[in-house]
């Protein structure tokens, strides 16, 4: 047992240095992360002038740098899956000692912390000097970063899943895409669900994006203990959906490889 | 000139051709596939009904406005997708030597690279941007013109501040990601409503990040018929098509091949 955690934790250690090394690539996503705080502050800024409310940016803001860590900081997982399913590479890791599954997941999941850490540190400092008083007591902080490093960790589970539709799919982009974008207004990625109307909020609360994004960011401006247990609740619970489905499709494609190989 | 250039047209036209029917091999994925490109699309447009619907205008921006621009954006971007991504994977071409395939190729490499790759289902995003137009409420022929004017120019700017971030990999290596991330950048700036940049942040809109060309100009253009608006647009992409020319020309000098082998 701590042998088979030592491998992934190796596997995960490998892939957060390969991803620290390519500072082009981290560079390139604070860019992209700085223009959508500053385009995002503007806009906010112009309607809290126009309505007469002032501090809108910051809360918003503050929800969009946590929303923005859990969503780009996830590789596109998707896309490694469904190459190695496409592209026969998954028959050469089926007789080696670890799980295919979970070596891509822990890979996923180093590239990941690198991008949560250092888009939190960097997003951190945009926005309190975009915006100011953050709209959390800092002794929260924590707490809500914490939350949000477990909602990557299942986003990043998520997507992978995802990958496995290339069994049944010969192109995996868009479905992908869509996703994301469903992600976007279902979880309340940019705009949060509190501004979307009633009956679009109950439609949303059947989806896994409601737990894993809005639930778990709102607690930057609505922090309670009960949210963060509804947060822990209903993720768990999509985590055991999602596992469920992933177990399902792995055991096909482990039967598939078997019997036709790569 | 006129010959190599009606020769260029027919092998762009053949491949074309070829890239629809590669997708009708499976018609039913082709369809999922535009389906779901609309999704999308609409799925990003909703988020921004909802904002209008609770705030009536943002800065004098209306729902209508809104869909004009993401009318525009929609074909200018289903235009490089289908037609031009290609010089999206130059940077990975430059970085594993693939771009020795193109050079050898008689034709102009920019072109071969450009046309190397089309994604079926940005189809959809013509669908979008088509049926925006027709419910931004601004429907009139003279307008449907301007509207195809508008997206072409738009589509000339995406394509030469791509060529631009490509031609990045020709200095700094592995700079794949990074050209993805600013054209990420350029285009959630060309998708928020132009109103909301005033000042030195209009000043940097325009230049710096010249997204005002393919969001702030096209609405401009539709909505007033302001000729200057056509004019800043058709200068604007004359500019940035030259200069993008020139820096891959200027990168391309500073090639030195890979050592694969292999004909395209």
């Amino acid at each position: 047992m701590t042998k088979s955690f030592a491998k992934y934790a190796m596997l995960f250690a490998l892939s957060f240095k390969q991803a620290w090394s390519r500072k082009a690539n981290l560079s390139g996503l604070l860019f992209f992360l700085f223009i959508l705080l500053f385009i995002y502050n503007r806009l906010w800024e112009v309607i809290g002038l126009q309505d007469g409310v002032k501090g809108l940016n910051a809360t918003f803001i503050w929800y969009l740098l946590l929303a923005e860590m859990i969503i780009l900081s996830s590789p596109k997982m998707e896309r490694v899956l469904f190459d190695d399913i496409r592209s026969g590479t998954m028959a050469y890791y089926v007789n080696k000692p670890v799980s295919f599954f979970i070596m891509r997941y822990c890979e996923g999941v180093g590239n990941m912390t690198v991008s949560f850490l250092l888009m939190g540190f960097f997003g951190c400092i945009v926005t309190f000097a975009l915006t100011g008083t953050p709209p959390f007591a800092w002794w929260q902080f924590p707490l809500i970063v914490l939350m949000c490093y477990i909602s990557s960790c299942i986003n990043v589970l998520f997507y992978t899943g995802i990958g496995l539709c290339a069994l049944w799919l010969g192109s995996i982009r868009t479905l992908a895409m869509a996703f994301e974008r469903l992600a976007f207004i279902f979880g309340g990625a940019i705009f949060p669900l509190s501004i979307y109307p009633e009956w679009f909020v109950d439609i949303a609360k059947w989806t896994p994006f409601y737990a894993f994004y809005y639930l778990t960011i709102k607690l930057v401006y609505d922090f309670s203990w009960i949210n963060l247990w509804n947060a822990v609740l209903l993720n768990t619970l999509w985590i055991a959906v999602i596992l469920t489905f992933i177990g399902w499709a792995y055991a096909k494609l482990n039967k598939k490889v078997n019997i036709y190989g790569g | 000139m006129a010959d190599k250039f009606l020769n260029a047209l027919k092998l762009f036209l053949y491949i074309q051709k070829s890239n629809i029917k590669t997708a009708f091999l499976s018609k039913a994925d082709a369809a999922v596939n535009v389906i779901m490109m609309m999704v999308n699309n609409f799925s990003f447009i909703f988020m921004w009904w909802v904002i209008f619907e609770n705030k009536g205008s943002v800065n004098g921006w209306n729902f209508g406005d809104m869909a004009l621009l993401f009318g525009v954006m929609n074909n200018a971007f289903a235009t490089f997708a289908l037609f031009v991504r290609g010089v999206q994977q130059l940077p990975e071409f430059i970085d594993n030597g693939n771009l020795d395939n193109f050079l050898v190729s008689p034709r102009n490499s920019l072109f071969m690279v450009s046309v190397s790759e089309s994604t079926f289902a940005n189809w959809g995003d013509y669908l979008t941007g088509f049926l925006m137009f027709f419910i931004s409420g601004h429907v009139s022929v003279e307008n449907f013109f301007l509207f195809l004017l508008a997206s072409l120019f738009a589509f000339i700017i995406m394509y030469a501040l791509r060529v631009i971030l490509s031609a990045l990999a020709f200095w700094a290596a592995d700079s794949q990601r990074l050209g993805d991330n600013i054209f990420m950048a350029f285009l959630t700036f060309s998708s928020q409503p132009a109103s909301i940049f005033t000042g030195w942040y209009k000043v940097m809109f325009l230049t710096v990040i010249p997204a005002g060309f393919v969001s702030l100009y096209p609405v401009e253009l539709i909505k007033e018929h302001s000729w200057s608006a056509l004019a800043a647009m058709a200068l604007g992409s004359t500019i940035f098509f030259i200069l993008a020319v020139k820096i891959y020309l200027s990168g391309l000098k500073r090639y030195s091949s890979g050592n694969r082998f292999g004909v395209r």
